[in-house]
């Protein structure tokens, strides 16, 4: 009956000096040029973490993560421009603007088109933990993306989007902001790397993904910062009537990150897709914590998330399906997949499920184990070397994800950032 | 197409109940000197009131387990709840020595006399105490001790105090420093080196008073190479306010032996069934939990295994039925601790009405340990478009050559199935109910002869009203 200790719940003193208000204050000014609402969003999302109080008893949202790493309390906040590039957006897509289609940088869209982002203080976080992480990022943000495409316009290419992690001992909030409006279409690719090689520094993602009715979103995400980095990604997507999301985030780098996400099924016909592959080298720690939310009848949802461990690396997967009374004839899936690849590395596998309606599909499983070594045997009767025949093992095991991208192309683009880590 | 319907079960049904007085009662409340008073009626040891008094500090310190658990537990109102009450007899010997009311009883159980000179030993415990204690004189001989909790304490403590409270400290959790704390009844059972009991060892339990809570401790040892099957079956007749039941069950396999705990839990809707099992598999050990719960209002229920020794392996059988007002909050608990354990998890459960049906697993495999298996499958069965249920297993795994693959899957009635079953004749009712009895099917043929084809009886009172 006893959940294992895993120490306390996230100390709010230890990241106070966000709470400094003078230090808040300073960056709303530097920002006088925003909209109102934006301000009071900011201030208002401030206000609540000052007075956010994490849950006094152990939180399951927590369980088998080790806190103290993902604590941003050695960080310091972001304070004005810095003057480093953040971000670059690659669009090989043309005529956006004749499409009606909005995309730029966080800043920029609040500037010249603040119409777009009034939406803004609906876009929740993922409540699945972190819930003080994001209240900081919806406090601080200036950086990220905007993607808003309006009604029936399909964007054919992806959108390549890079971020860059801020200098040593800092804190950047990332806002991924893609808004499908009805029967649209677009992808987005956004890729996550360090500008240098060792600066110790934090890098929060907060996107909010919302298809509107039969608009398809399509997401991908690669992580790659270097290993002294802490990554924070706070995913909340939407899929209104018959539309569909399609997510996939790859990570490869960091020390440490933490991974939550929402999918939500919101209307009737809604499906969603949830594709996670991690890599896990040396001492890293991948903790993942997911809920598919089926609000509506009809809905469909399958997550497949692969880990890969080597050496003293650690994956957590915390993930939910919850079938609320109406979403009859609900369809959800939730796989989790774990490959030990040493025997110092550890996977811990929290799947569940949460049922409320009756007619429907809905399953779970979970698999903590090593290369099966028949298929090995086989390999190495055939004159492959051992580290060949398990490197490719490996990659047969983590291909699923990328085959069930769906798209050639990008499952190309991340199998040759998979062949790069596996290089190094 | 099946439509949901409201269910309105007679809960009178299975509601056993007769006049019965105590000689002694600890009164209402838990208090120090509830917790003395009872160590004083029971003349126990020293250490035994010491362990009883520590436990209950315990227990007030311990907050509920509410931030994973159901809020429901919040409504046990710890103060109006009687800890003890005895009929204040010896436990009898043999058949005739027993009260005619308490035989009465079991008559309406359905436990006829001509069956019972069949069963090895029975321990009938009515209320607190054990009312009717009998074994045969073969296994006396063979140097089995199958006696009360107090008695095995008292009478065996050079074979008992060693384990007591070893497998489950008092400090494991809120429930089990509870009965840790004003324990009585339960069974201590004692095989020694190499007996294999043929037939298994029984107890029924009952109880039968308002605001009773019953905690009763069981302790069972097999000692190398020993093996045995105890059974254990439960009703209460229907009350109007809420009782606790909190009991603890330690078993303990030592190298080579086999222990085969079988549970069938169908206490009144109003009971708060929180228990605490757990085994201790020595090498190459096997321990079986097969545990069944269709009553009770709220259970919480996760049988355990630790593997201790080499080879050690550990098996969980769970059925749950939840109907209206009912929360089956069941799972299992596989900790390995040495190399090449293996375990298995098979859990089923049916929710019907507003039932709420709940599995909980854990399985710990730790990274000093090689070659180690874990399966682990959950099934559940929705009724009603209003039945309820949740999966929540927690896997942790490190180490060499350890493998560990859990699955778990939600259906409805297959509507084909019972079309076709229709077609045939049968209504509508007794459709549904082959169709629940196919599901759990595969796990009832684990049980006993006479225990399954009990559980279909009741499954079958369960399901009756729940279509049409």
């Amino acid at each position: 009956m006893n959940a294992p200790d895993n120490g306390s719940s996230v100390n709010a003193d230890a990241i106070d000096s966000f709470a400094d208000e003078s230090l808040f204050r300073a960056f709303a000014e530097d920002r006088s040029w925003e909209p109102g609402w934006m301000a009071d969003l900011r201030k208002e999302s401030w206000k609540r973490y000052r007075s956010y109080r994490p849950p006094v008893h152990k939180d399951e949202r927590w369980r088998f993560s080790p806190q103290a790493r993902l604590s941003l309390s050695a960080f310091a906040p972001p304070s004005g421009p810095d003057g480093e590039t953040t971000t670059v957006i690659n669009s090989s897509e043309e005529n956006l603007k004749e499409k009606g289609v909005t995309l730029g940088l966080f800043d920029k869209v609040l500037l010249k088109n603040p119409t777009v982002l009034e939406g803004l203080s609906d876009l929740k976080g993922p409540d699945l933990g972190a819930d003080n992480v994001h209240l900081l990022a919806q406090s601080f943000s200036g950086n990220g993306i905007v993607l808003h495409v309006p009604k029936g316009v399909i964007l054919e290419k992806p959108i390549i989007v890079t971020h860059l992690a801020p200098p040593a001992g800092r804190i950047r909030f990332y806002r991924t902001i893609m808004i499908l409006e009805k029967g649209a279409k677009a992808t987005l690719l956004e890729t996550f790397i360090s500008p240098r090689d060792r600066d110790a520094s934090v890098v929060c993602s907060a996107a909010n993904i919302v298809a509107k009715s039969n608009a398809k979103a399509t997401r991908i995400l690669i992580q790659d910062l270097n290993r002294n980095s802490s990554f924070y990604q706070l995913d909340t997507k939407r899929a209104c009537r018959d539309a569909g999301i399609r997510c996939c985030s790859l990570h490869l780098g960091s020390a440490q990150s933490r991974f939550e996400n929402l999918a939500i099924a919101a209307e009737e016909g809604a499906g969603i897709d949830l594709l996670g592959l991690s890599v896990g080298k040396g001492t890293q720690l991948f903790d993942q914590r997911t809920k598919q939310l089926h609000l509506a009848p009809n809905g469909r949802s399958d997550l497949l998330y692969k880990n890969a461990l080597l050496d003293q690396s650690k994956a957590v997967f915390s993930g939910i399906i919850k079938v609320e009374e109406q979403a009859q004839q609900t369809d959800a899936y939730q796989t989790n997949r774990n490959l030990l690849l040493s025997p110092q590395a550890e996977a811990d596998s929290l799947p569940g499920l949460e049922i409320l309606a009756n007619e429907v599909k809905c399953s779970h499983g979970s698999t903590i184990g090593e290369i099966d070594q028949e298929q090995l045997f086989y390999l190495l009767s055939r004159g492959i070397s051992k580290a060949s025949a398990e490197e490719l093992l490996v990659k047969g095991f983590l291909d699923e994800v990328f085959e069930r991208l769906k798209n050639e192309e990008l499952a190309d683009l991340l199998r040759e950032h998979l062949k790069e880590n596996f290089s190094r | 197409m099946i439509q949901p319907t409201q269910i309105d079960i007679d809960r009178d049904k299975g509601n056993f109940r007769y006049e019965t007085d105590y000689q002694y009662d600890a009164g209402v409340g838990l208090r120090e000197e509830v917790v003395q008073y009872i160590s004083e009626v029971k003349g126990e040891d020293e250490w035994v009131r010491d362990y009883r008094l520590k436990a209950l500090g315990t227990f007030s310190r311990k907050p509920m387990p509410t931030h994973w658990a159901t809020k429901d537990l919040e409504n046990i109102h710890f103060d109006k709840i009687r800890y003890y009450l005895a009929k204040g007899q010896k436990p009898s010997r043999t058949w005739e020595e027993v009260p005619d009311d308490v035989k009465q009883t079991f008559e309406r159980l359905g436990i006829p006399e001509q069956e019972r000179k069949f069963l090895a030993g029975v321990e009938a415990q009515f209320d607190s105490e054990a009312a009717y204690s009998r074994m045969k004189v073969e296994l006396e001989k063979e140097g089995v001790i199958f006696v009360g909790s107090s008695d095995g304490l008292k009478d065996h403590p050079e074979i008992f105090r060693k384990w007591f409270g070893k497998v489950i400290p008092a400090s494991d959790n809120k429930f089990s420093a509870l009965n840790a704390a004003v324990f009585s009844g339960g069974s201590f059972i004692y095989v020694p080196p190499g007996v294999k009991l043929a037939q298994p060892l029984q107890a029924y339990f009952r109880i039968n008073a308002e605001n009773f809570g019953q905690f009763e401790r069981t302790l069972i040892i097999a000692d190398e190479g020993a093996e045995l099957t105890y059974m254990e079956g439960c009703t209460a007749p229907k009350f109007e306010t809420a009782t606790l039941h909190s009991a603890v069950v330690e078993l303990v396999a030592m190298p080579g032996a086999k222990i085969q705990y079988i549970t069938v839990q169908n206490w009144s809707n109003n009971v708060f069934n929180l228990v605490t099992k757990r085994a201790m598999a020595h090498e190459e050990s096997e321990v079986r939990w097969i545990d069944c719960n269709i009553g009770s209002r709220l259970t919480m229920k996760y049988p355990g295994v630790i593997l201790k020794g080499r080879k050690a392996r550990g098996e969980v059988l769970s059925i749950a039925l939840a109907n209206d007002g009912q929360h089956q909050d069941t799972g299992a608990k596989m900790i390995h601790a040495a190399d090449e354990t293996t375990s298995n998890i098979i859990a089923k459960s049916i929710s019907i009405g507003k039932g709420r049906s709940s599995y909980r697993g854990l399985v710990q495999i730790p990274g000093h340990l090689n070659n180690c298996r874990n399966n682990t499958e959950c099934d559940a069965l929705l009724i009603n478009a209003n039945s309820r249920t949740d999966t929540y297993p927690a896997i942790t795994v490190r180490g060499n050559g350890n493998a560990v693959q859990h699955e778990a899957s939600v259906s409805k009635l297959n509507a084909e199935q019972i079309f076709y079953m229709r077609q045939r004749g049968l209504t509508e009712a007794e459709a549904v109910s082959l169709s629940v009895n196919g599901f759990v099917n595969d796990l009832i043929r684990e049980f006993p002869m006479e225990y399954s084809v009990e559980l279909k009886r009741l499954i079958d009172m369960e399901m009756e009203g729940s279509v049409g």
